[in-house]
């Protein structure tokens, strides 16, 4: 708790021939986090990255493929174990695509017959009804006969076309914004017209018995059975493969996503004539488990050394970053989510989750105080934890016990403020004391803040900062001078009287701060040409900036009482709700349904109100003064197929 | 303040900065005296228009973020008109069975096509056939089947899929106008209806001189949309031969520009001339109405086709009075 795993920093050796094997050693185990050696300016002479362009190209491309694979045969979910070889999967694709484009493209043809064929029967049943039948039609010598579908809206543009060709055109029916029609042309104009109807979008209709075909409607319906059973057969065949390709299509996509995680991590590897190195972080302590891995995969064909961080020159200057692991307790662990989702604290720094855990609670209970709301909020994270969704399960739990103690400390059960006594106070009935309460919960959590950020400057070894730091201990002496007056003032209510005493508490950690940021300021703006009026000005203008926050911040926590309060009087109103319904038998129904409902409503949107201002006071007025946030993350490489489990190559 | 005045207040107090920024002839031909092409794109991109293509879609992609409602339906309709073109590469891709990763970089980042894997599964074709068939219905898919379903079988004509598609892409602009105001209606006639005067008589002249078509089917690939070009004039220039077009014509502005008729691009150039005249009169007219938006968009395209100009005849080693002499724009 409140310290990161202690990190150290490895560097790999291994031969070229070796290496491929090695990555994927180091990928299995999972735990260096990489570091992008070509990158690195004492690196960039001594080697070159390594070059994946084609390998990755070629893995990308069969992704693609089989993408398109899965897609297309869409195979039931398998679990592929071992995962094929790369190479293997690129033997087989072509079989797999052949397979697949055969199926694909007799499909198509096959519903294009079917199409035309219906267009064909209901085009023929159409004429019939109008009385026109196609024999007759294809006998026509003198005349060029045409049939087909036009949509309603190109007829205007058929008719300017052909205005100046003898022509004649017969509606056969019609369907939604379509037309079929017949238009008949001279026999010499037979081509031209042919070329406009196409122009225009005119779908023929090439009909049994009609200028270009033979047979008749019963030939036609025997056609389209035909067409329809080789379809069912080419269905059944597409079962079959579906299933036989199920466990080598799952099974390639998930080599083929490892394959260029694999290549991914190339990348960050140096190359020599002979050898790549590859550097990265991993826990203190278990260099040993990466050193046995790989002497089993590839033998003592390697050089690995390990090196702790503070005898690193460039990490003890600041210009590396070690990568931060938090490790708490499993109850602590939901809310390493919550200070990751602000950033990770930098190397050496206190792990704020601990208190994230503690002050969120706390705050969640005091504004959402209710012994029943609470049991129901605590039993759907029990439900959540072990169902579906552990961590959230765990912080609902959590946030629901700490609502169930402050719903004992007001006596309220569901809002029924008469079940229980209440073993402090009833938010609506003491106001003041409860206020005095939010601003007592913010002194002490921006006295903590302060503190430690004064002590995240010492873990630093940034003294300067520890001191005179904007945050520094001097400003937060200030701040404790003012906070000493204030609690003063709000206990014995001697305001002005005390002022004078505590006066000199305030100012002289201000004054002493104040001096300090203008010589430091001077000094280093003096090689640029800064005067000392700017120095003074930008040291006034951070003062009076430490002031402001540190009240503001302060006062904000007030809120804590203010949703407290408008917790309980939703309730209240839930209550005069219920109240103002008849005493009949339907009245109590009703009135039950509302206490009901407006209890699930004030759980749903009063718990997500409560829950985003409890993040706000950690996010904005705790965390501002020692955590910034900017540390790196503990990412190591390891392998995942698509399905999100490890790779088991 | 009137609804108009509203819609068009602040796109055309946007827009008339703009047009300032216009590059004017000097400039061009300063552009033209530039010693290769190289010299020229150093040019361009020391002017922020790198990339031609790219800053018409940008141009339009800023007033379409001015408006809202029908004249944005007309604006973006205007500017997904590219997508035909993006099609017609499609086509010519699937035609002469060029690999997909040679063709899709040539797509414009408009419509479906151009801005989705649709358009990678049809360059993936394998004949035009299966292009068209792969196509997403809308705006062009189910269209150009209908072409393929009426043509005689496994013969469908490149030139005609593209014709009609380009005849679908006009056209939808111009239903898109026919919702619009009495007035906006009017105004967009005067700039979108000459515009696409303009396009259907290169039309007719291209698809006349070089696919030879008869009248019938000249009137069947016809835009059946514009503002001085009406049913009795398309049946003029589709049974008429292109000499007697100017005479014909002598009512329009366009009888000047179709004389002499037979260079193509030199009757491109002198109609978008009168294209840019007409642009330049709806700016100096009224300003709420869509026509201004409309003239303005216009001017951007017509400066790019004259940066085009210039930068292919230097690629190709042309004099600068060659390239002068195609120039539209006039000075600022």
């Amino acid at each position: 708790m409140f310290r990161a795993t202690p990190m150290e920093r490895v560097l790999l050796l291994v031969p070229r021939a070796r290496f491929d094997a090695a990555l994927e050693v180091v990928a299995r185990l999972g735990l260096l986090h990489l570091l992008d050696l070509p990158a690195r300016e004492e690196w960039r002479r001594g080697v070159r990255p390594c070059e994946v362009g084609e390998r990755r190209l070629q893995a990308q491309d069969a992704l693609r493929q089989v993408d398109a694979l899965i897609e297309f045969f869409r195979p039931p979910a398998r679990r592929p174990e071992p995962l094929p070889d790369v190479d293997e999967v690129a033997r087989e694709l072509p079989t797999w695509l052949a397979e697949h484009e055969a199926i694909r493209g007799e499909r198509a043809r096959l519903h294009d017959r079917i199409e035309e064929l219906e267009r064909a029967h209901a085009s023929a049943v159409a004429l019939a009804a109008a009385g026109i039948a196609p024999a007759r039609l294809a006998e026509l010598r003198i005349l060029h006969p045409a049939c087909g579908w036009l949509r309603e809206q190109d007829q205007p543009r058929l008719e300017e076309a052909l205005a100046r060709m003898p022509h004649r055109i017969v509606t056969a029916a019609s369907r939604a914004e379509e037309r079929l029609l017949v238009v008949v042309a001279h026999a010499r104009d037979g081509a031209a017209l042919d070329r406009t109807l196409e122009s225009v979008g005119f779908a023929r209709v090439w009909l049994p018995g009609g200028p270009h075909q033979s047979g008749d409607v019963s030939s036609l319906e025997r056609d389209l059975d035909e067409a329809r059973r080789s379809l069912a057969a080419l269905e059944r065949r597409f079962d079959r493969a579906r299933e036989r390709l199920a466990t080598p299509l799952r099974g390639a996509r998930a080599a083929l996503g490892v394959e260029l995680q694999l290549v991914d991590a190339c990348t960050l590897a140096g190359r020599s004539e002979s050898a790549v190195f590859l550097s990265g972080w991993l826990p203190a302590g278990r260099a040993g488990e990466l050193r046995e891995a790989l002497g089993e995969a590839i033998g003592g064909c390697f050089h690995l050394r390990a090196d702790d961080p503070r005898s690193l020159a460039s990490v003890m200057a600041g210009r590396d970053a070690v990568p931060v692991q938090l490790h708490n307790p499993a109850l602590l662990r939901p809310f390493e989510r919550l200070t990751a989702e602000y950033g990770v604290p930098r190397w050496r720094e206190i792990d704020p989750t601990p208190l994230v855990a503690v002050s969120f609670c706390a705050m969640f209970g005091l504004m959402f105080g209710d012994v029943g709301q609470g049991a129901v909020l605590a039993a759907a994270g029990a439900w959540l934890a072990r169902r579906r969704a552990p961590d959230a399960g765990l912080l609902l739990l959590q946030c629901g016990v700490a609502s169930l103690a402050f719903g004992f400390a007001y006596g309220s059960v569901f809002g029924v403020e008469g079940w229980l006594p209440a073993l402090w106070l009833r938010p609506l009935e003491d106001l003041p004391r409860l206020l005095r309460t939010g601003a007592a919960i913010g002194l002490s959590m921006i006295s903590l803040s302060f503190a430690l950020g004064v002590l995240n400057a010492a873990l630093r070894r940034d003294w300067g900062d520890a001191v005179f730091g904007i945050h520094g201990l001097l400003a937060a002496a200030a701040y404790w001078g003012a906070a000493a007056w204030a609690l003063r003032w709000l206990v014995t209510g001697e305001g002005a009287e005390a002022a004078a005493r505590f006066w000199p508490l305030l100012m002289l950690p201000l004054a002493i701060l104040l001096g300090a940021r203008v010589m430091v300021g001077w000094r280093s703006a003096d090689g640029d040409g800064g005067s000392l009026t700017t120095s003074m000005l930008q040291a006034v203008a951070d003062l009076a900036d430490v002031v402001i926050r540190g009240v503001a911040n302060t006062v904000s926590f007030v809120r804590l009482a203010a949703f407290a309060v408008s917790h309980a009087g939703l309730l209240f109103a839930v209550f005069a709700l219920a109240e103002m319904l008849p005493s009949s038998v339907g009245g109590s129904v009703g009135r039950a349904l509302v206490l009901v409902l407006g209890n699930a409503f004030v759980i749903a949107l009063e718990g997500l109100i409560v829950s985003i201002q409890g993040v706000r006071l950690v996010y904005y007025e705790f965390f501002s003064r020692f955590h910034e946030g900017t540390g790196v993350r503990y990412q190591p490489l390891q392998l995942r197929t698509s399905s999100g489990e490890e790779a088991a190559r | 303040m009137a609804p108009a005045l509203l819609d068009y207040a602040y796109a055309q107090a946007r827009l008339r900065a703009r047009l300032g920024r216009l590059a004017g002839r000097r400039a061009i031909e300063t552009l033209a005296a530039a010693p290769d092409e190289a010299g020229v794109l150093r040019e361009l991109e020391a002017r922020g228009r790198p990339d031609l293509e790219e800053s018409v879609l940008r141009a339009f992609d800023d007033v379409l973020a001015m408006l809202a409602g029908a004249p944005a339906e007309v604006v973006a309709r205007y500017r997904d008109r590219r997508e035909w073109e993006n099609v017609a590469v499609l086509l010519r891709g699937a035609e002469r069975g060029l690999p997909a990763d040679e063709v899709l970089p040539l797509l414009q980042p408009v419509g479906e096509l151009g801005t989705t894997p649709a358009g990678r599964a049809v360059a993936e074709a394998g004949s035009l056939a299966e292009a068209v068939a792969r196509l997403p219905a809308q705006p062009y898919g189910e269209l150009l089947r209908r072409v393929v379903a009426a043509g005689p079988r496994g013969a469908v004509e490149r030139f005609r899929l593209e014709a009609v598609a380009e005849r679908e892409a006009w056209e939808r602009i111009w239903r898109a106008v026919e919702s619009l105001g009495a007035a906006d209606r009017r105004s967009a006639a005067r700039v979108l209806g000459a515009k696409l005067d303009c396009v259907g008589l290169l039309r007719f002249l291209r698809l006349r001189t070089e696919h030879g078509l008869g009248p019938e089917e000249l009137l069947a690939l016809a835009i059946r949309a514009g503002h001085r070009i009406g049913q009795r004039e398309r049946a003029l220039l589709a049974h008429e031969p292109p000499s007697e077009w100017s005479g014909r014509l002598a009512h329009t502005p366009y009888a000047d520009a179709l004389e002499p008729w037979d260079d193509a691009v030199a009757v491109e150039a002198r109609l978008s001339r009168v294209l840019r005249a007409a642009a330049r009169r709806e700016l100096a007219g009224t300003p709420f109405r869509i026509g201004l938006i409309l003239a303005y968009l216009l001017l951007i395209e017509l400066q790019a086709s004259d940066l085009r100009r210039v930068r292919e005849g230097r690629r190709l080693g042309r004099s600068a009075e060659w390239i002068c002499t195609g120039l539209v724009s006039g000075d600022a």
